[in-house]
């Protein structure tokens, strides 16, 4: 044993001396190990905490079905049928509700809480203790939502309001239920389609006579998802459905006669109601014409008062007219008398002017006339004075010449007795003076004489001139006395004519007064004719006004007849109105009243499903989610243990080579090679048996409950995850790393014993320089020295390049595969409602919908809605080549093209033709089914189709079978009515808002929301992320290890040659760059090779993961590419900065030692 | 002024607690052109002396002068570019990198360096010209150590530091190689320094140093280096 114990220090020593290749072994194989062992231990946890959960929860295994529901009574019968362990009745109900807490309305789905079944656990709070608390799904909720209330929102139907007695729960706790244990709720006819959340209330909250479904769990323990128990839900449920068929059957007349006897009480409701609506008909129709005779009556009256207005308004007219005549024809009569008027005084006043022109005239005349005579008179006076004169002168005359006669005689005897006195004087001879004086007298009294005698000649002249001219006088006097005469004569004519110009004035005056006397008294007769007309005016205007207030009064009539009218007519439509209320009251009951009648005579035999497990969707999604982790298990165990063996390969290679000397030494000692590679399989063998159990330990552990907790936010179970260990699955993968890793020692050492000491002991002759392939191309001298250097010194070490070459390949491929995994899993979601599914929302009715139907529909949604696939649809059986699967088929016209994408790759699939079917990819694959190839198609009733695939499609969720509508009418001979409508939203519009308006419609029995499903599942795969995660870290563990170990040992190889130009002057940098550059070539080989590699790893895992209904297409993004090459880098260039300081501390004087 | 001085140099080695004084108090200098036979017995510390004289490692006390240059002051970098261009190696295993042929070999030194030789012609002049394709597994020792030679000498140094150059040659290879590093010092002028323990090869020196205990005992100038060729052991 002491030689044991010294192999043994010598086996610690070693260890010691090559710690980091030793933990890399370990890394590497632990690495692996719990990869493996953890992925498939999760799985394995995963369904052991759900069968634990779903045990201690006491989960139904059987869900019965009946389509008219099962009476009270029904559960002890059922409980009493063989194979029926248990038995519950479930009270539930969809409602819309308000959650006070987060002020949210939507649907939720309200349960009694289960006493035996399905019982709920309490997760927070406490359980109900009044009738109105609840339980909350403790999904959606948590603490905060203790104390919350759930209101039932009035909108619900009455059904619903009347089957529960609290309009108000308050939240006392929060619960899982194994009914949902996923984050699915489900779908719901009422509101936007899906279910928002469960409340459990306490069974009395409950109003109910019947219950929705029953619960069974049939007996024995099975472990949930197999086969085993598959089988025995089935055999039950085969059981089941022919005892079931009398309870329902039961129930259904029950229900039936109930229906009848409230058909009838509805229908002698109605027949009273069509009764009372005739006789009131009636009644209404005869006050109705009453007050229309009475409306009539008035209107008579009306109309011949207003005739009689309407001749009063005509007389009052045509007087109005004469009355205007009058006015005229005196006005005119007035005009003819002025004028008349106005010429008589013209006529007068001419008839004066010339009168008085005469007259003038006359009256000048007879002015001459008197003027003459005045001046005859006066002619005649001055010629009376002038004779008289003339005569007075001759008598003066005659006395004057007597006197002068008598002085002549005097005078001659004066003269004589002076003559004889002078002649006596002379004779006397007196004095001369005396003589003189006497002379002179006598001269004088001669001279006087002579004077005289000329006086008296002259008188005797004058008076002859006076008689002349007295003569002459009184001849004038006789002219003008006959002047006179004649004058006078003018003037008696004269006169005569100023009498007639007299005479003519005062006719003239007595015309004009006759004139005028006849003018005023036509005047007189205008006024009376003026004051007739005022008085006709007057009369009429009071006619015409009698006759506007009578208008006036007859229209008051009309407006109030008018006014009645209305009334009447008002009256009528009100009462024709609520008759014909009434009326469309008594055809809705009466069509009510058949619609029951048809519904009742159309109750056809109760319909009665058992559902198993295998329906509930959460209990299926538990193994869908565990599966995806097992399948994501599947990547690792060949990749990783293929790695561990590489890594072991190079390490112990090194090891030994390391050791030659030594060996040679022990064997030349004389130890043999049992006892000398018993060292070598140690090492690695505790290095394998370290990793393995540090693996199997973290990934028993770790693993489950790191994915659990992700799991957790879409399995709502239990926060305690149910760790199994499974050995028959740890022993087995431990004993074959333990095994691989001592395999390849013993091949490592194996080599190096065959030598014989001799040559162990001398060193080992430097491996060959030799050129490489690459040399001989003619690019070979373009490339620089150092990448020459670097280029030989890769492909020259084949196993260093191989090893890095999987080591990093892998890690590019694990990460693909992880991305990819994401890529593939989280966008399903995206592929199928973006690329595949077109429409928005699914509409289901509860009948075919014929083409009016389909027409009404599209008009009613052509606001919201741009496009309407109305299809068949239903579930079918394909059968090929011996096996058969579920599918949905699809028979719609061109719509459905637009509805769906169908494609395969980037290229388009043109829709079915005639007696051709399109497949999902997921179908076609599963069953092996190539384009060509014939299937049947049958439906539940086995009416067949057969079938030529013509195309499969591009699709990840559910499987489709895709035929047109020609195909089912030539082979079933009638197409059936479509049921189901793909509708397309506009532009902008909400799709709940539609949807729920859709909802709302009559017949739609389901709306679903695409963009709610792909929510659900984008949430539900978030789970995915974590897996992720875990592949991308183990792949750059992967990557690191592999680098570090493969660039250590390349480096402590190469110490000598490094040392070697650390002293030929290479820098540090250059060094570096002389021995790492191989490690980025290596790298980028690698990660080309990995690229590929991880595309056909991401393949291979993505077909393991089968699930039902999904299928899972390999999908790689670029963003998935670039992050896989950079994080592969980035480990390289990890590994090559930790190597960079090892680079640094080698010593130059290493390159002076002697090669050992 | 010498090319080469050392001055007190002095070297110890920290081993844990132990200090071990490799080298102490030694002193010589060298001169331009010299053939320097550095000559003493193992553990003598004549390789802590083409260490630092080399620039592969620091000393503790003293001073080292190249040319004018004080090498005991240098840092890395410095003394990586005083490797770089000032010396050539030649080492007792040849280290020639085993992937690389004769001619690759020589041009790995001359990539880094400012005024390198051509490859070839150096190749030649050590007497390689037909084995330049050749990788060093195809080659002799004695050949290798011409490629050697060759990769000191194509680096155009100031300096050649050879480590036991004939260590681990035959007789009459390692003849042939002191010969080639005499001629090469006498034909281009190059300062030779060989570090032998071989007390024989004294005679083809101009200038010995004797190294004992961890210090140069005696520095002796030959006035008359004797032909390799005439000197035997």
């Amino acid at each position: 044993m002491k030689r044991g114990n010294i192999q043994n220090k010598n086996l610690l020593s070693s260890v010691r001396r090559s710690l980091g290749r030793y933990i890399a072994i370990i890394v590497i194989i632990a690495l692996g190990a719990s990869m493996f062992v953890g992925l498939r231990t999760t799985k394995t946890d995963m369904v052991a905490t759900g069968q634990k959960y779903m045990d201690e929860q006491n989960m139904f295994d059987l869900q019965l079905l009946s389509t008219y529901g099962w009476d009270l009574s029904d559960v002890e019968k059922i409980a009493a049928l063989e194979g029926v362990a248990e038995a519950e009745g479930v009270w539930t109900l969809d409602a819309l509700a308000r959650r006070s807490d987060r002020d949210t309305e939507g649907v939720y789905k309200f349960y009694a809480l289960p006493e035996k079944l399905d019982r709920v656990l309490l997760q927070g709070g406490r359980m109900p203790e009044n009738p109105d608390e609840c339980l909350l799904d403790g999904h959606h909720s948590g603490k905060a939502a203790i104390g919350a209330t759930i209101t039932v929102l009035e909108e619900n139907s009455e059904d619903t309001l009347s089957a529960l007695k609290y309009k108000t729960f308050t939240v006392v706790g929060y619960v899982s239920t194994p009914l949902y244990m996923d984050m699915n709720r489900g779908t719901t006819t009422i509101g936007n389609g899906s279910v928002s959340s469960y409340v459990y209330l306490p069974r009395e909250s409950f109003d109910l006579d019947y219950y929705m479904e029953i619960h069974v769990t049939i007996p024995g323990d099975y472990a949930v998802y197999t086969e085993a128990f598959d089988d025995a839900m089935d055999a039950e449920a085969e059981i089941l459905k022919p005892l079931l068929a009398p309870i329902a059957q039961a129930r259904y007349e029950n229900v039936q006669n109930n229906a009848e006897q409230q058909y009838q009480d509805s229908l002698a409701a109605y027949e009273q109601g069509l009764q009372d609506y005739n006789d009131g008909k009636k009644e209404a129709e005869a006050q109705l014409a009453e007050a229309k005779a009475q409306l009539d009556q008035a209107e008579a009256t009306l109309e011949a008062n207003e005739v009689a207005l309407e001749s009063g308004k005509e007389a009052l007219s045509q007087g109005q007219d004469t009355l205007l005549d009058s006015t005229v024809t005196l006005s005119q009569s007035r005009q003819a008398l002025a004028e008349a008027k106005a010429e008589a005084y013209a006529q007068i006043t001419e008839a004066t002017k010339t009168l008085y022109d005469n007259y003038k005239t006359v009256s000048q005349n007879q002015r001459q006339v008197e003027s003459g005579l005045v001046q005859v008179n006066a002619g005649l006076a001055q010629l009376n004075s002038g004779i008289s004169q003339l005569e007075t002168g001759l008598q003066q005359l005659d006395v004057s010449i007597q006197v002068l006669d008598t002085l002549m005689k005097v005078m001659d005897t004066s003269v004589q007795a002076a003559q004889a006195a002078l002649d006596q004087a002379v004779e006397s001879g007196v004095s001369a003076d005396t003589i003189a004086s006497l002379q002179q007298k006598l001269d004088d009294l001669k001279a006087k004489q002579t004077e005289y005698q000329a006086k008296l000649d002259e008188l005797k002249a004058q008076q002859e001139t006076y008689s002349a001219q007295l003569e002459e006088l009184k001849e004038q006097k006789v002219q003008v006395e006959a002047q006179k005469a004649e004058l006078e004569a003018a003037q008696s004519q004269l006169s005569d004519a100023m009498d007639q110009i007299d005479a003519g004035f005062a006719e003239l005056d007595g015309q004009k007064a006759e004139m005028e006397a006849q003018f005023a008294a036509a005047e007189a007769q205008l006024e009376a004719g003026q004051a007739q007309l005022d008085s006709g005016k007057a009369t009429i205007d009071k006619e015409s006004k009698t006759l506007t207030e009578g208008e006036q009064a007859l229209q008051e009539a009309r407006t109030t007849l008018d006014k009645k009218k209305q009334e009447y007519e008002d009256g009528k439509a009100e009462s024709e109105r609520q008759l014909a209320e009434a009326k469309a009251k008594l055809d809705d009951a009466k069509s009510q009243l058949d619609d029951a009648r048809e519904t009742i005579d159309s109750m056809t035999a109760p319909e009665v499903y058992v559902l198993t497990r295998n329906t509930n969707v959460g209990y299926l999604s538990l193994d869908s989610n565990s599966d995806i982790v097992q399948g994501v298990s599947r990547v690792f165990p060949v990749f990783f243990l293929l790695v561990a063996a590489l890594v072991c390969i190079t390490t112990m290679t090194r090891m030994v080579e390391e050791e030659r000397t030594q060996i040679g030494t022990m064997k030349a000692l004389g130890y043999t090679n049992r006892e000398i590679i018993r060292k070598y399989l140690l090492y690695s063998g505790s290095a394998a048996l370290l990793g393995c159990t540090l693996g199997i330990a973290l990934g028993c552990v770790l693993f489950p409950i790191i994915l659990w907790n992700a799991y957790s936010i879409i399995l709502n179970l239990t926060s305690a995850v149910t760790l199994v260990v499974d050995w028959g699955l740890c022993i087995p993968v431990a004993i074959i790393y333990i095994l691989v890793s001592l395999a390849v020692t013993w091949y490592c050492c194996r080599r190096t014993l065959e030598e014989v000491p001799a040559e162990l002991i001398r060193p080992k002759p430097p491996t060959s320089g030799k050129k490489i392939l690459l040399e001989y191309l003619p690019f070979w001298k373009n490339i620089s020295f150092l990448n020459k250097v670097m280029l030989r010194n890769v492909f020259r070490y084949r196993q260093r390049l191989l090893m890095m070459l999987v080591g990093i390949g892998g890690c590019t491929a694990l990460l693909l595969t992880g991305f990819g995994l994401g890529d593939s899993i989280k966008n399903i979601v995206s592929f199928q409602y973006e690329e595949v599914t077109k429409y928005d929302i699914e509409v289901r009715f509860t009948d075919g919908q014929d083409e009016n139907a389909q027409d009404a529909f599209r008009t009613a949604m052509a606001d919201s809605v741009s496009d309407v696939c109305f299809l068949y649809q239903s579930s079918m059986a394909l059968d090929f080549d011996g096996k058969t699967k579920d599918v949905t088929m699809l028979a719609g016209g061109s719509g459905l093209g637009r509805a769906i994408d169908f494609h395969k790759d980037s290229e388009s699939i043109l829709l079915p033709k005639d007696g051709e079917v399109l497949l999902s990819i997921g179908i076609a694959k599963k069953m092996g089914i190539g384009v060509g190839d014939t299937v049947t198609l049958r439906s539940s009733n086995m009416q067949a189709l057969a079938l030529t695939v013509s195309g499969i499609f591009d699709n990840d969720v559910y499987n489709y079978a895709v035929v047109s509508p020609e195909t089912l009418a030539a082979q079933w001979g009638s197409v059936p009515e479509s049921q189901v409508a793909y509708v397309t939203l506009r532009e902008g519009q909400d799709a709940h808002q539609t949807a729920s308006s859709i909802a709302k419609r009559s017949g739609v029995i389901n709306v679903t929301v695409n963009k709610d499903v792909a929510d659900q599942v984008r949430s539900m795969l978030q789970a995915m992320d974590l897996v992720i995660a875990v592949v991308v870290i183990c792949a750059g563990l992967l990557a690191v290890t592999v680098l570090y170990n493969l660039t250590n040992i390349n480096i402590t190889e190469r110490l000598r040659e490094i040392a070697t130009i650390k002293v030929l002057g290479f820098n540090a940098r250059e060094t570096a760059a002389y021995v790492f550059k191989e490690n980025f070539l290596l790298t980028g080989m690698g990660v080309l090779l990995g690229l590929g590699g991880g595309w056909a790893l991401l393949s291979f895992v993505m077909s393991q993961i089968q699930i039902d209904m999904v299928w899972f297409t390999a999908r790689l993004l670029p963003l998935s590419y670039v992050l896989s090459v950079v994080l592969t880098f980035l480990a390289a260039a990890l590994v090559d900065g930790v190597l960079y300081f090892k680079l640094d501390r080698i010593n130059m004087a290493e390159a002076l030692k002697s090669v050992e | 002024m010498a090319f080469v001085e050392f001055r007190n140099v002095g070297k110890t080695y920290q081993m844990g607690e132990l200090a071990i004084s490799a080298l102490h108090d030694a002193s010589f200098t060298v001169e331009k052109g010299e053939l320097v036979v550095i000559v003493g017995p193992s553990g003598a510390g004549k390789t802590t002396l083409l260490n630092i004289l080399g620039g592969m490692d620091t000393l503790t006390t003293g001073k080292v002068l190249l040319d004018g240059k004080e090498i005991s002051g240098m840092n890395r970098r410095e003394l990586t570019q005083y490797r770089r261009q000032d010396v050539g190696f030649v080492f007792q295993f040849y280290n020639l990198v085993g992937n690389l042929t004769a001619l690759e070999n020589v041009e790995l030194a001359n990539q880094i360096c400012k005024n390198p030789l051509d490859a070839a012609t150096v190749l030649e002049e050590v007497g390689l010209g037909n084995r330049m394709k050749n990788f060093p597994s195809q080659l002799s020792g004695g050949e290798q150590q011409r490629v050697a030679i060759a990769r000191a000498l194509a680096k155009n140094p100031k300096l050649l530091l050879c480590d036991e150059p004939t260590g681990a040659l035959d007789y009459q290879t390692g003849k042939a190689i002191l010969k080639l590093l005499q001629d090469t010092g006498r034909s281009t002028g190059m300062t030779v320094i060989i570090i032998t323990h071989n007390s024989a090869l004294t005679a083809m020196a101009d200038r010995v140093i004797r190294v004992k205990n961890g210090t140069v005992v005696s520095e002796t100038v030959n006035d008359h280096p004797q032909n390799i060729a005439d000197i035997e052991w």
